[in-house]
Order: structure tokens, then C-alpha cells, then sequence
């Protein structure tokens, strides 16, 4: 956990953000906005947390990785699993609910965010809410969706949809 | 969060994995604040996914060979990426708490997990009601008289498997392992 009664940086905190529990810090997305964020919440990223213990942010936290929207979504997961009366069944819904809304690209936006900041949960549920979505769909639609060219010559491109010849069969053709 | 090496496992063993295009396997996605992240961000945008360490992350989440089997199929990257070893060995040792380290070893030896799930453990699986299944089952192992087949009429939902299957498979493994041996030897 984040030691507790590091110098209280209240002074140093822009103004105008709300600031709920005495203990909050500011992370700074790469196209610079600016979020506040509990340190209890923050703390669930092990990633931040270093970055707290190591006194390194004097209250502001830059992610350069991070952009203003993904740092939003990540901050709501961090709040609503950092909330004390929270029990696993609401986390779970939450969660659920959360990811659902996604879009694939803002999928992988977030991965990429809950691996940087460390994460696991968030990170494991966004991973397996991809390949979900993989399962039962065409070699075509996963290169749509993750807006892929396939730049196999025409040999290997048969070559390998020969050597897994076998996964075709019996696989409802998907038209999307 | 790095990419662990492999779940349980000890590190002389996994030293005998062949991992494609792992030169660079153990970088973090990103590194820290690097002067060129702007402008891997807006690759981003054109493409998701491109990270060979993510997809690598996303890929241990695909619990049925036929997905990843798929996914080796998209690019060529994704062919690499695929085709690793431990991604294999995850599916094929989803029943096991543990995977035992001398499986391990001794299906690496014989020709690796993809090899025991593509010719061996998938014909053991697949639904059964594709009409076309019996020809493929038969080459696999001609002289078995189809033993391991699933019961006609069985319903089409997805197969169910366990450690039972996985032990048959590695034993169609090696024995066909030890045979193309000795025909190898009498030429």
C-alpha cells in the first residue's frame, strides 16, 4: 500500500480538481489532461504504485503511454474496485458491464494501458474479452476487425490454410 | 507486467522451446517514456493488436487450438506469434493444475504441442457429426479401428477432453515418432 503520511501534497494539487479524500494524486494522460484520483484507487495499478513509493510524482503522475480517454476508462475501473463497499458480486457485474460497451480498438487501448500501469485484472478480462470475440469467426473477419493486412505471398497463404485445414471443418461460415 | 516465461515451469526446460521471433520477447510492451511514443500511439489507431508482446498476452487467453489455428492464419506476425510453443502446451494442458514437467519435455522431443494437437488431439475432439470426419480419422491412425470415436448420434455441442485424451494423443505421438524413426533407419 501507499505509505500512508507522505508529505500531504494538497498545496501542490491543481485547484479546480475535486478532491474527495485528503490522499489524492493527479495522473497526467499523454495529450496532457489531467485526472484525480484517490491513492487507495491508484494503488491497485502496481505500476503507479511504484511510482508513489518512489516519491517520484510530487502529486502529478505523467503516463506519456496513456491517452486522456483510455485514462478515463482505466480510472473508472480503479474507483469502482478501490470502492470499500464494493462486494466481489458488484465488481463482477461492473466489469462485465464495462467491457461489454467496447469497441475492439478501445479493447486493445485499454490492454495496452492495464499492462503499462500494471493492472492484472483489468488486463486478464480485457485479453479474454478479445479472443472471445475471436472464437468462431473467420481468418477475414479477425483481419477487419483488428485492420490487418495480410501480407502472406499467395503460396503461403495456401500453404498455411492447408497445414489448418483442420480448424475449418465444421466452422459456421460467418458472414461479420 | 512482463511476459512471464512459462507458467510453473523452470527455465532449463523452457530453454528448449523454439521461439519465433523471440529476440525480442522480453522487452515490456513499452518501454518508458520514449521520445518515439507518440508516434507508436497513432500506429495504433491504423491498426490494434500490432504489439507482437500483446498479442503474444492476448493469445494465452485462447483456450481451443482451433481459434489459435485461426489466428496463425491473419499475417505473418501473427503466424510467429501463433505458433509458439507455450501456447500450444497451455491448451493442450488446460486439465492439468500443473502441466508435468517431464510431459513437457518429452512432447518437445517427439515434435512439440502444436504438432500433438493438430495430428492427434484434435481428431480425438472435433464435433461429430461433420460427415468428413472419418476419412481424416483414419489416416491419422490407420491401423486403430477408430477406438477413440466419439458414439454416433453423440449431440454436436464441443467435445469434452481431459488428461485421458492428452495421455492417448502423446502415445499416437511417439508411436508415430518412433516409426518414421526406424522406416528413416532401414533406408
Amino acid at each position: 500500500m501507499a505509505p500512508k503520511n507522505k508529505n500531504p501534497n494538497g498545496e501542490n494539487v491543481v485547484p479546480e480538481v475535486q478532491q474527495k479524500k485528503t490522499q489524492a494524486l493527479i495522473l497526467k494522460s499523454s495529450d496532457g489532461e489531467e485526472f484525480s484520483i484517490s491513492k487507495s484507487a491508484a494503488g491497485l495499478s502496481v505500476a503507479i504504485k511504484n511510482m508513489m513509493e518512489d516519491d517520484c510524482a510530487g502529486g502529478v503522475i505523467p503516463l506519456p503511454l496513456v491517452d486522456g480517454g483510455t485514462l478515463a476508462r482505466v480510472i473508472t475501473y480503479l474507483n469502482k474496485h478501490a470502492e470499500d463497499g464494493a462486494s466481489d458480486e458488484d465488481k463482477r457485474k461492473f466489469d462485465e458491464e464495462f467491457l461489454s460497451g467496447m469497441e475492439v480498438d478501445v479493447l486493445c487501448d485499454v490492454a495496452l494501458a492495464g499492462n503499462y500501469l500494471d493492472i492484472r485484472g483489468l488486463f486478464h478480462d480485457v485479453c479474454q474479452r478479445i479472443v472471445n470475440g475471436m472464437k468462431n469467426k473467420s481468418v477475414e473477419w479477425v483481419r477487419k476487425t483488428f485492420r490487418i493486412e495480410s501480407d502472406f505471398t499467395a503460396e503461403e497463404e495456401e500453404q498455411i490454410k492447408k497445414e489448418y485445414a483442420w480448424a475449418w471443418e465444421g466452422v459456421d461460415s460467418d458472414a461479420d | 507486467m512482463k511476459r512471464p516465461l512459462v507458467d510453473g515451469g523452470s527455465d532449463t526446460v523452457a530453454a528448449g522451446y523454439t521461439h519465433p521471433g523471440n529476440n525480442d520477447a522480453n522487452k515490456k510492451i513499452k518501454p518508458e517514456g520514449k521520445e518515439d511514443d507518440l508516434e507508436e500511439m497513432s500506429k495504433e489507431a491504423e491498426a490494434v493488436l500490432l504489439d507482437e508482446n500483446l498479442l503474444y498476452e492476448v493469445l494465452r487467453h485462447v483456450d481451443d487450438g482451433r481459434t489459435l489455428a485461426k489466428a496463425a492464419c491473419v499475417s505473418r506476425q501473427w503466424k510467429l506469434t501463433a505458433h509458439d510453443e507455450r501456447l500450444w502446451e497451455l491448451i493442450c494442458t488446460k486439465h492439468y493444475h500443473r502441466s508435468p514437467i517431464q510431459l513437457r519435455a518429452v512432447v518437445l522431443a517427439l515434435g512439440g504441442f502444436r504438432r500433438l494437437y493438430s495430428s492427434h488431439l484434435w481428431p480425438l475432439l472435433k464435433p461429430t457429426s461433420s460427415t468428413s470426419s472419418a476419412p481424416a480419422a483414419v489416416s491419422t491412425w490407420p491401423c486403430l479401428p477408430l477406438a477413440p470415436a466419439p458414439p454416433p448420434g453423440a449431440p454436436r455441442s464441443k467435445a469434452r477432453w481431459g488428461k485421458d485424451e492428452v495421455n492417448l494423443s502423446l502415445s499416437l505421438l511417439s508411436i508415430k515418432y518412433f516409426e518414421k524413426m526406424s522406416s528413416n533407419r532401414s533406408k
